[in-house]
Parts: C-alpha cells; structure tokens; sequence
C-alpha cells in the first residue's frame, strides 16, 4: 500500500518529503527516476562507461548539500545541469578541453528516414532506401531490417542472431547511419544529374 | 510529465533492449526537444554496443546500499554497541568490586565487642577473608620499595600475589599449614585452649613468610622462598586474643626495632611491617585493658598472642564488664562498612590498606546513655576522626553495666579513610 502510494508521488512529493523529513530513501527514489539518463548524459560528455558510474554516484552524493542551499523547485531541469556542470568540472580537471563534438551531435540527431521525411519525397526515399540496404555489411542489413521491417525489439533480435543486445543496437545504429549517408548521397547526386 | 515519464521508460527499454522501432523514433522525437533527453540518448548511443544494463543494475544497488543502509544499519550497529557497552561496563563494575569488596571487608565483619565476655557466640562469624586479604595488600605497596633487587624476584612475586588477591579465599586454607602458637604467657595458655583455635586463613597470614617457605610444608609457600628470602621486609601478622579467646580490638602493636605502629582491627587482627634485621623481632602489644606484652618474633612464627588482663591500669576500670552501645557495636562496624563500600569504586586497590587504621575514642559513658569527655586516642587524619567523632555522638545510647554512675571506655571505630 505504502509502496504503491510512493510511486505515484511525483517529483515534487518525494523532494518536499525528503526536504521536510530528511528521508534519504525518497531522495534516493527521486534520483533513481533520471538514473538511466544521467549515466547517459554522463557517457556523452566523459566518453567512458566507468567514468560515468563514478560521476553517476558524486552527483548523487552533492545532492543532499545543494539541495539545501538552492531552493530547488523542478528537480528534473535542475539535476541535469548539476550533472552537465559536474562533468564539465571533471574533465576541467583533467585539462581535457570540450570539443564540440561535431559529428557525435549530428550523427544522433537522426532522423529516422521513415518516419520522418516529407510525404512528396517518401516515394523516392524508399526507393533509394532499398537499394542502399543492399549495400549494408550483412550483420547491420539483417538487424535493421528486423527491427525496423519485421517490428523486433533488440532482445528478439539478439536471440534470433545469437548477438549481444549492444551488437544489435551498435548494428542498427551504424546501419541506419548508413543508410542515412547513403539516401542523402544517392539524392545529391540525383540533385546534380538534374542540374 | 507524461512525457517525462514515457521517454524515461523507453529509455529503460532502449537499454534492456526491450525497444521497438517506433518507441525508439519516440525517443529521437523527445530528445529533439528535450536538452536533458537529447544529452541522454547521445550518451548512451555513442556506446551502443556496451551492455548498459549491467552499469546501471551495479550503480542501482550502490546507491541501495547508501540509502537503505543508511536507515537501518544505525540502529542494528547502536544496539549492538549500546549492549556491548553495557555488558563492558557490568563486567567491569563486578570486576572492580571484587578485589575491592575483599579489601573492605574487615569493616563488614559482626564479631562482637573485643571485651565482652557474656554470651558471645565463638567467632564463627569472622569472616576468614580478612587477614589474607590485609596482608597480601600491604605487600603490594611494601614490596616494591625494597632496595634492587634482581627483576627475578620482582617476578616471582607478582605471580604469587595477584592470584591470592583475585582467588576465591576459601581455595588457599586448604593446606595443611601448621602454626606454631607462641605462648606469651604460661598462665594465659590455660585460658586460651579452649578457645577456638584461628582458622587456617588466618594462620597463612599471620605467618612471618620470610623462611616459611624453607620449611615446604605447602604447595603455596614453597613457591614463596626465592621471592621472599632476599627481601629485607617482612611482616607480622597476627591476631590478638583476650584469655576467653575472644578478638581484642583497638590493641597498639609496635615494632620495637624501627618503632612502627598498628592497631589490631574488630576481628583482632593486625599486621606490621618490618625490616629484617636479625633473626627475631620484638614487638610489643597494649592495650588500656590488658596487660603490655612484648614479645620475639621469631622466623616463620605465627602468632596468635593473648593479653593477660591488666589489673590496675585503670581503676575506674572495672574490668570485667564493659559498656555497649545498644544493638551492639554492630552499628559501628555497619556504619563503617557501608562507608567502605561507598568509597570501593573511587579508592584504589593499594589506597584500602592493611593495617587497621580506625580512630580510637576514648570517652566517658554516663548512667543515662550519653556519652562524653570524647578524646581521640589516635587516628589517621583529621577527616577520619571527624567521621569517627560525628559517627559516635549519633550512634545509638550506651548501656552501662549494673551499679555504675559512669565508665570510662575506648572504642576503635574502623573507618579506614
């Protein structure tokens, strides 16, 4: 009962009960709904899995100081830049400049063809689409087709292939980002043939 | 917040690999809006081929173990503590009190008045502890004064002492010791006979331990020897016995080589230490009652010395019966000992020292039951005698003995300290 009742409160609830009764287990619970997503944010910017364990954990360890000193009232917006700030300050320390990472921001702001194209162009794209997934390393061919055409999630995938599910998602990425290049180029040169 | 909550439940999804292809376009759709979601899912793609699952499951219970802990261990970890703690402390009271209530205990004991010659029960109910006890205490502050002597000897001792200190006092009379009973007077001897002879305890005590050991008659002693024979300090113990047998308290024993005093305790015990100087030692014993006796302390002698009765000490004196205070000098001895006892914890082991070292009081008791011309005969401070002196005008009325207007009497009231 109780513990129904606590996984309905929302942000708000468990941080007010944690400021109010200083109750670790709902800070703790609150931190735990943005745990996959503050090792994600960790992962981009310290480029290191164990790197992002560790960064995972100080931050959760800063929380209880800083949340008496501000007085936070959206914890969502604010631990994300407590946890960009703490990443910053980690690789400020081991004087290791930021770049910008110019291809890491595009290559993720994928657009996925499918769902994503304009209805005039979609005829064209799928065109171009099948002929460039015949031009895939056969492992990646195999992963997005099943994922994307036959609907499989990563584990069905992994267990049809005998993959791990990181080959499968590192296969469909790379594949999709391939299929990407390879549309975007295969409309460039239509592009210039038609100039 | 619905947003919030479905791109964070994908994101679990995308990372147990429990996606779909439309819940990830969902996931991209978010994070184009969503710096947080967006910073995310990069992260996470960039290592794709990781399996996050298992950081994430190692960073879930890490942050368990800082919270859950948190809550429940302190209070197992001060329970435990808080029983521990207390069993130290139980452990370390009874402890304490052990040696300590030993080393009080003469002032505990219910023999009757020294003097008292009607109806009093033998002194079956003298504690036996207390000569051992006094004497093995005044050796722990005696014996290491004495000049270098080899660390040998320093050793052989503490072995020999700290168990009879700590023992359970009934374990060492078990030996057969026999005590060589020096008359000091041949009239005397007669009377004394009949008296019950002191226990073996007291005897070990009273023991002049010097050649003791020579002799071997005891498991005990003959590990005494090496310890004791070079030492130039020895004690006489002994006890001190009216012709009835009974105990005399209050007794002044003086060495006679270096002048030292003592006087003998409720139970009539005394010890006093003494430079080896020779083969005998003379030591001298009054008391206003009896008659002054001096006599040589001889090697591996114990005493058990009985005063003859003075006759013309003093002639207001009648010296056959005495005053008592009504109850007994119980009340004395009570008083003292609950005083004793209050004082276990703070004074030290060595502080409960073995001579007796009571306030003497001599004092005229009226036919009424008041008591005056109070005159201390001897005490060891100021503050004891105040006690002794406060003690003895609340304590309870005497009671003269028939047909007297007022005695004059002496009473040695035990409070060590």
């Amino acid at each position: 009962m109780l513990f129904k009742k606590n996984k309905e409160q929302s942000d708000a609830d468990l941080l007010a009960h944690y400021l109010e009764k200083g109750r670790m287990d709902a800070l703790g619970q609150l931190f735990d709904r943005y745990l996959e997503m503050l090792y994600g944010v960790c992962l981009k910017y310290l480029k290191s899995p164990e790197a992002a364990e560790d960064a995972v954990m100080s931050i959760f360890e800063q929380l209880p100081p800083k949340l008496k000193k501000h007085k936070v009232k959206d914890f969502r917006p604010w631990v994300y830049v407590l946890a960009k700030n703490h990443c910053l300050m980690e690789l400020r320390k081991k004087k290791i400049i930021v770049p910008v990472a110019p291809e890491l921001m595009q290559s993720e702001e994928v657009v996925h063809p499918i769902f994503e194209s304009p209805n005039d162009q979609k005829e064209i794209q799928l065109q171009h689409l099948e002929h460039c997934m015949e031009e895939l390393p056969p492992k990646q061919k195999f992963c997005v087709d099943l994922f994307y055409l036959q609907g499989l999630s990563y584990k069905e995938i992994a267990a049809q292939q005998t993959l791990a599910v990181g080959k499968v998602r590192s296969n469909i990425q790379n594949g999709r980002r391939n299929l990407k290049n390879c549309i975007e180029a295969k409309l460039e040169k239509e592009n210039h043939e038609a100039e | 917040m619905k947003q919030n909550r479905s791109f964070q439940d994908g994101l679990r999804k995308w990372i147990n690999g429990n996606i779909r292809a439309k819940e990830e376009a969902q996931l991209d759709q978010i994070s184009q809006e969503d710096d947080f979601a967006r910073d995310a899912l990069d992260g996470l793609r960039s290592f794709s081929d990781i399996d996050h699952q298992q950081n994430i499951d190692r960073l879930r219970k890490q942050l368990q173990q800082k919270n859950k802990p948190a809550v429940i261990i302190p209070i197992m970890v001060r329970r435990i503590a808080a029983a521990i703690l207390f069993l130290v402390v139980v452990g370390m009271t009874w402890w304490l009190n052990q040696p300590n209530a030993t080393g009080t205990l003469s002032m505990d004991q219910t023999t009757e008045s020294p003097t008292e010659t009607t109806a009093t029960p033998n002194e079956k109910t003298t504690p036996i502890t207390e000569p051992t006890t006094q004497v093995l205490d005044t050796e722990d502050e005696v014996l290491p004064s004495p000049p270098p002597k080899p660390e040998t000897n320093a050793r052989e001792q503490a072995p020999q002492t700290v168990p009879n200190q700590s023992a359970p006092i009934n374990t060492r009379p078990a030996s057969p010791e026999v005590a060589l009973i020096e008359e000091v007077d041949e009239e005397v001897l007669a009377d004394k006979m009949p008296a019950p002879p002191p226990s073996q305890e007291e005897m070990i005590a009273i023991r002049s331990k010097s050649q003791a050991a020579e002799k071997g008659k005891e498991p005990v002693t003959t590990s005494l020897p090496q310890a004791y024979e070079d030492l130039p300090i020895q004690m006489i113990s002994g006890r001190i016995l009216d012709p009835t047998g009974q105990p005399v308290a209050g007794a002044l024993i003086r060495d006679l080589e270096n002048q030292q005093e003592t006087r003998s305790d409720f139970a009539g015990n005394f010890s006093i230490q003494q430079a080896l100087s020779g083969q005998a030692a003379g030591v001298q014993i009054s008391h206003f009652n009896y008659a002054d006796t001096t006599l040589q302390v001889k090697m591996d002698q114990t005493l058990s010395i009985n005063l003859k009765k003075r006759n013309s000490a003093l002639s207001e004196v009648n010296n056959t019966q005495q005053p008592f205070p009504v109850g007994g000098f119980s009340y004395f001895q009570d008083q003292s000992a609950t005083n004793a006892k209050k004082r276990a914890g703070k004074v030290s082991r060595s502080a409960v020292s073995a001579a007796p070292s009571g306030t003497t009081i001599r004092f005229t008791v009226y036919a009424d039951g008041t008591i005056g011309n109070l005159q201390v005969v001897s005490s060891p401070d100021r503050k004891t005698e105040r006690k002794a002196l406060k003690q003895l005008r609340l304590g309870p009325k005497w009671v003269l003995p028939a047909g007297l207007d007022s005695l004059d009497t002496q009473i040695t009231i035990p409070m060590s300290r």
